[in-house]
């Protein structure tokens, strides 16, 4: 192995460590109620970028890495939309959804409140179109910038703005009821 | 909402969005602040926006198990990843023109084809399929890893692929001119084939490098001017079949506009390589490409695996710009970046005026 690969190897590492989590949560939130897959999603994002590690530049591992959870994201989805449901896919949402944990200085309704409200806004983005959704969660949630979005997904930048702003839109209107109570 | 404000409410609540993430310019967002002073609904969609952002990043990270590392290393350890040809031997010269994953792959398949069309009309032969992306498209049931994992067809060099393809089209078109007299004394019917299918090879080798001077190599003038003269006059000679038998006239005619068109034979040397952004493949295809279904399909199956399974492929013909209404379909397009490497970009529409619509 020649200088150059071990230094590739390494950081090839220590992306591994930095993005395996970004990737999981991007996708648990992109396959909504299929979120078990989101770590093997992860790692095969991972393990493909190990494939390309001569190909793919340094600089562009974030949105390759992110470009190719979210082709597994919707490969896995447009299967499951052909695949007869089981008794997995009919266990209701809460008992999966990982909610948050509690501020201890928080009092119990507000805690109550906040859990309630986490989970009614991963069930409202789980219930956004897909191309919404994948826009909604790279720059709100995965803190993308609009650019690196508009790479990832290969869209304009416009469009990134336009997609962007009517899922806020989306999301504001299912949640009216919890935002105007506060 | 008060009459100073410089915004409606219908524009400031276009614009909310962007605030939140502050991307509006200083003059916008100086009119965004001062609608806010004055309209409380706006506030409200304002303060809802942000809130809804503050929730959104406080939602619980997904963490992965605490094998998850070790998983992978495994799997790259038991061969599942490896490349050890690559990640062992020299760095190729494909690699350290920093090719980008995806769009390598299929720009180098275009290319590859274009080449290979342009030495199987050269050779008088129908088109081969390259086996390799004829693999590539076998995999396309398999799941989204394989998608990445396709084998790469041998990458070409833009710099070779460039100063080739002129000086191959430069060869032809010298051998057609200097051929074009001997026509003269041939029987008119059996002339005006030859003539046919030698000119038609000539226009397509042309055609290819008129598309990508300014894109991929720049021309010197002298040889641009000629070249674009020489396509002129061949698409002439190529568009001249009209009947059954052709009269020495018709002969004369076409031998005429072959030797028309003057080409400074030097100027190949000139040739210089363009460091292009953007090289559209797709709205050049010459038209020989676009009637080969199967490389059609097989280059469209091998899009579709690397862009993902929501992309489609639109084949377009060269007058993409005139006659393409079709708002929204994908169009793919390969560009050469100013690093030298090459990617691929699928805009989401194509935003052409109908015809008629210009004054």
């Amino acid at each position: 192995m020649t200088h150059q690969d071990s230094v590739l190897l390494s950081a090839y590492q220590g992306a591994v460590h930095d993005y395996a989590e970004p990737l999981s949560t991007f996708a648990a939130r992109m396959l909504g109620d299929d979120g078990d897959w989101s770590e093997d999603v992860a790692q095969d994002a991972l393990l493909a970028l190990y494939r390309h590690l001569h190909q793919v530049p340094e600089v562009a591992w974030r949105p390759w890495l992110y470009r190719v959870a979210r082709n597994l994201c919707l490969d896995r989805l447009r299967r499951r939309k052909h695949k007869p449901r089981n008794f997995r896919d009919l266990a209701d949402d809460d008992d999966r959804d990982p909610t948050p944990p509690d501020r201890p200085s928080a009092s119990p309704d507000v805690r109550a409140q906040e859990n309630e409200m986490s989970v009614d806004l991963q069930r409202a983005i789980r219930e956004l179109p897909n191309k919404f959704r994948e826009v909604f969660l790279l720059c709100e949630s995965q803190g993308v910038s609009y650019e690196e979005a508009a790479t990832i997904l290969d869209i304009p930048l416009k469009t990134v703005s336009t997609r962007l702003f009517r899922a806020r839109q989306k999301l504001l209107r299912t949640l009216r009821v919890h935002l105007d109570s506060r | 909402m008060s009459s100073q404000s410089t915004l409606s409410c219908r524009q400031a609540a276009s614009l909310v969005s962007e605030a939140v993430d502050q991307r509006l310019g200083q003059r916008e967002a100086q009119a965004f602040r001062t609608h806010l002073l004055v309209c409380r609904t706006c506030r409200k969609a304002f303060d809802s926006c942000r809130e809804l952002q503050t929730m959104t990043r406080a939602l619980p990270v997904h963490e992965v198990s605490t094998d998850f590392q070790a998983n992978l290393f495994e799997r790259i350890s038991a061969g599942e990843g490896a490349r050890p040809e690559i990640l062992r031997g020299p760095v190729a010269l494909s690699h350290r023109i920093k090719l980008f994953a995806s769009g390598a792959v299929t720009a180098a398949a275009l290319l590859l084809s274009l080449g290979l069309i342009i030495d199987e009309f050269n050779k008088g032969q129908p088109v081969t399929k390259n086996p390799a992306s004829t693999r590539s498209a076998s995999n396309s049931g398999l799941g989204g890893l394989e998608r990445v994992s396709l084998p790469i067809p041998r990458p070409i060099d833009p710099v070779s692929f460039g100063r080739n393809s002129v000086e191959n089209c430069v060869h032809q078109v010298v051998e057609l001119q200097e051929a074009a007299p001997r026509y003269r004394r041939m029987q008119p019917n059996q002339a005006f084939r030859a003539l046919q299918s030698k000119s038609q090879q000539t226009l397509l080798s042309v055609q290819v490098v008129n598309m990508l001077d300014g894109r991929v190599v720049v021309l010197p003038t002298k040889l641009r001017t000629g070249l674009v003269s020489i396509e002129k006059n061949l698409e002439r000679v190529v568009r001249s079949a009209r009947g059954r038998s052709y009269s020495r006239r018709d002969i004369e005619r076409m031998v005429t506009l072959i030797e028309a068109a003057r080409m400074d034979r030097r100027g190949a040397e000139g040739v210089q390589i363009r460091n292009l952004r953007v090289l559209d493949l797709t709205s050049h295809l010459p038209p020989q490409l676009q009637r080969q279904p199967n490389l059609l399909r097989e280059l469209s199956d091998m899009f579709r695996l690397i862009a993902g399974p929501t992309a489609s492929w639109a084949p377009a013909g060269e007058n993409l710009l005139q006659r393409h209404t079709r708002l929204g379909e994908r169009v793919l397009l390969i560009g050469a970046t100013a690093e030298g490497g090459w990617e691929l970009r699928i805009p989401n529409e194509v935003r052409t005026k109908k015809p008629g619509h210009s004054k």
